[in-house]
């Protein structure tokens, strides 16, 4: 399985990356632009990512933003709604209309720092995504 | 008698809890922490220098996140009042909250120290 962790912040970066490196490849995009690069790319290569763990407060394309582009992007290759990749916001903010807006643009989930590891795994066996054999 | 509502500059059961008592993953991501703090606040004394209160905001957020990730609640709150501060534009408050901020991360590496997860400081000759 392919991941992106998008993450300006080195020491949350490294937490997600730890924590997800038994499920899969992990790839790290440190803001919104390098986020749709490596999205692009990633598809044009075949070899789409998976899962998406998308922080929102990040330099140059925030993570709402991110999250709106893939979803056009997807729909605009005829991938069906749920069909795509799974995106978990993780992030500080907390307030319900950035969470109503993370949903509204698709995302699967949405985990509030600090980053708790039965909370991420439950998240992840939600998806469908469990450690390979 | 403590104030109870004061948050705690390293929550170590927190952590542990969180990431499932593996000493190994807190250690490492105590460390990183520890390391780059510093990047963090100079990044903030240039936005400060430079009257940025976008820059200072967003510094402000992510400093919020990390110190969220390594249960330094202290660390935490004193972020969260210089965002209050850049958005009210006000640079008495921020300035003041950024030097409490400082202190927190030093008080927080003395923590860490103390309890064996970052190598104590070698003594001057």
């Amino acid at each position: 399985m392919k991941i992106l962790v998008v993450e300006d912040d080195f020491t949350s970066r490294l937490l997600l990356q730890k924590l997800l490196a038994p499920y899969g490849e992990v790839h790290i995009a440190i803001n919104g632009r390098e986020a749709m690069a490596a999205f692009r790319m990633a598809r044009e290569e075949s070899a789409p990512y998976q899962l998406i763990c998308l922080d929102i407060v990040i330099p140059d394309l925030d993570g709402q933003a991110v999250l709106q582009e893939i979803r056009h992007l997807e729909e605009a290759e005829g991938i069906v709604r749920g069909n795509g990749v799974k995106i978990i916001m993780t992030t500080v903010v907390q307030d319900p209309l950035t969470i109503m807006n993370a949903f509204t643009h698709q995302c699967e989930a949405y985990l509030v720092k600090p980053i708790d590891k039965g909370k991420l795994v439950e998240t992840l066996h939600r998806l469908g995504i469990y450690l390979p054999k | 008698m403590s104030d109870r509502s004061e948050p705690v500059i390293f929550d170590e059961f927190d952590i542990l809890r969180r990431l499932a008592d593996d000493r190994e993953l807190v250690q490492d991501v105590l460390m990183a922490f520890a390391g780059d703090i510093g990047n963090h606040l100079d990044r903030m004394d240039r936005a400060i220098k430079d009257r940025d209160l976008l820059a200072i905001r967003r510094i402000a957020h992510t400093v919020k996140g990390a110190a969220a990730n390594v249960s330094a609640d202290a660390l935490v709150a004193a972020a969260r009042m210089i965002e209050a501060g850049a958005d009210q534009g006000d640079w008495t408050a921020i300035t003041e909250r950024v030097m409490a901020l400082v202190a927190g991360v030093e008080r927080y590496r003395e923590v860490l120290r103390n309890r064996g997860w970052l190598l104590p400081l070698k003594e001057s000759t």
